[in-house]
């Protein structure tokens, strides 16, 4: 059984333990028998006070069937309410689907502030509780809402990710349960004999529920994966939507 | 139900058919209970050993259905078609296949014909193997291999382009997420951010939009340009970086 573990608000300005880092290490804190696939980070809404990139992180843990969803969770909470930072305001969901009132909530949570009122009929048929004041609550049900919808985000942690070489072969990567999918016009297949460089910050995108980096054809067996390393700049360059009409 | 029908080899270069058209014509030719899903190009091996129109490309057409009795006027009217507008001296071949759970010979074709030069008895092999149509209709029967290469990467769910889906030529530039998702098109952010996009946010397409088959569904890669979201569409080539 899969599991999404959406956690939010864990830190603070200058906190040495971000709130990806955290979901990271609550590894060490599952239950025996359950593993981290990994997590995925996305980002939300620009406009929510007192954060500055407001990223949500979601936790993908692959747990065996005699696991019960509460007893992960109250792990979970265990750990992130003695680990987060002491003026955080966390909050944990999680959920082994998104309903489709999660799936909207979380969609509109890219976008535009989300109301705690609204988070009522989102939170259906999940497990979720406050650290605190639990501002965090509406970034980890959007966590666990776009992950488990499959299309968005990028995976910050992916079986060892870290450790990649620069330069990886597809079959590795295949081995890993990693896609590789070329961007290119003709979106034709990468060999698996081929060659990925990853340049130095490799962050598979999350599309349709699994690990995938995209490429680009770098020379006839070497294929680059897109740079697509976050900056302030690119940030603000992002353009707002459009007034509804 | 989904039918895939895989063409290949049909024109020469030049031709007034070319396979994308005949497969448009094969559209307006189906019965009314049956829905046209979809064309998805694939690109195979190109490889001066492999004798090929233009850039070795094989077309599958997707249908969906729910009476799988149509399966033989649909495959019969696909050779009807093959056999008016192929062009002499082309080489065609149709591979049909409603889906069931044993394609897996055919989806490791597929995969293999990207990869490497392959024979029409490796497509015989993997057709007899799943149990699927195969047939070719002139010249040396070449586009069997195409054929049934397009239908396995269709079913593979991870390669190739669309050439049609849901009018995709009748979207207007630029068009509005929720334009898109009216039409089953996912428009995908593949910036940094990874975000999801809001229903009224614009992507300029430059009039071709062209989806990804990712996941066995419609997907619109989209990236941010000047301040823009534009799809990636016929042009993009590995030029730079995706803000």
């Amino acid at each position: 059984m899969r599991i999404f573990l959406g956690i939010d608000d864990t830190d603070e300005k200058g906190a040495t333990l971000g709130t990806d880092r955290l979901a990271r290490m609550m590894e060490h804190a599952l239950p025996a028998g359950a593993s981290l696939v990994g997590t995925v980070g996305h980002q939300l809404c620009g406009e929510v006070a007192g954060t500055s990139t407001n990223m949500a992180t979601c936790a993908v843990v692959d747990c065996p069937p005699e696991i019960l969803l509460p007893d992960l969770f109250h792990s979970a909470l265990a750990y992130v309410s003695e680990h987060a930072s002491p003026n955080s305001s966390p909050g944990l969901v999680a959920a082994t689907k998104a309903s489709p009132a999660l799936l909207e909530f979380a969609q509109n949570a890219s976008w535009r502030r989300m109301q705690d009122s609204e988070l009522t009929a989102a939170l259906d048929n999940t497990v979720w509780a406050k650290v605190r004041d639990g501002r965090g609550l509406v970034g980890a049900a959007a966590a666990v809402g776009l992950t488990a919808g499959g299309w968005w985000g990028r995976w910050l942690e992916y079986r060892g990710l870290h450790s990649f070489p620069q330069q990886i072969p597809v079959s590795d990567l295949v081995a890993r349960g990693i896609r590789v999918v070329s961007l290119d016009r003709d979106a034709e297949v990468p060999c698996p004999s081929d060659w990925v460089d990853v340049r130095d910050y490799v962050r598979p995108h999350l599309l349709g529920g699994i690990a995938v980096i995209l490429v680009t054809r770098k020379d006839r067996h070497l294929w680059e994966s897109l740079s697509i390393r976050r900056t302030a700049g690119n940030r603000r360059r992002r353009p707002a939507p459009l007034p509804k009409k | 139900m989904k039918l895939y029908l895989g063409f290949d080899d049909t024109d020469m270069r030049d031709a007034p058919v070319g396979t994308g058209k005949l497969v448009r014509m094969y559209e307006k030719k189906l019965p009314p209970e049956v829905r046209f899903w979809g064309v998805v190009r694939h690109q195979l091996l190109v490889d001066e050993r492999i004798a090929y129109t233009s850039h070795n490309g094989a077309i599958c057409a997707v249908l969906e259905l729910e009476n799988a009795s149509l399966v033989p006027k649909l495959t019969e009217l696909a050779e009807e078609l093959i056999v008016e507008l192929a062009s002499p001296g082309s080489n065609p071949g149709l591979c049909v296949a409603i889906e069931h759970a044993g394609l897996n010979s055919v989806i490791e074709f597929g995969l293999a014909c990207t990869q490497n030069v392959c024979s029409q008895a490796g497509a015989m092999a993997a057709a007899m193997q799943a149990q699927i149509h195969l047939s070719g209709h002139g010249g040396t029967n070449a586009g069997i291999i195409g054929a049934t290469a397009a239908v396995g990467l269709t079913l593979y769910g991870w390669s190739g382009r669309f050439l049609e889906f849901n009018k995709l030529s009748k979207l207007p530039d630029p068009v509005r997420v929720e334009q898109l998702l009216e039409r089953d098109i996912l428009p995908v952010a593949v910036d940094g951010d990874a975000a999801a996009l809001a229903p009224e946010t614009l992507i300029t397409t430059a009039g071709w939009a062209s989806p990804r088959l990712w996941a066995g569904k419609a997907i619109l890669p989209v990236k941010l340009h000047d301040g823009e979201w534009v799809s990636l569409g016929k042009h993009f080539r590995a030029t730079g970086e995706v803000e």
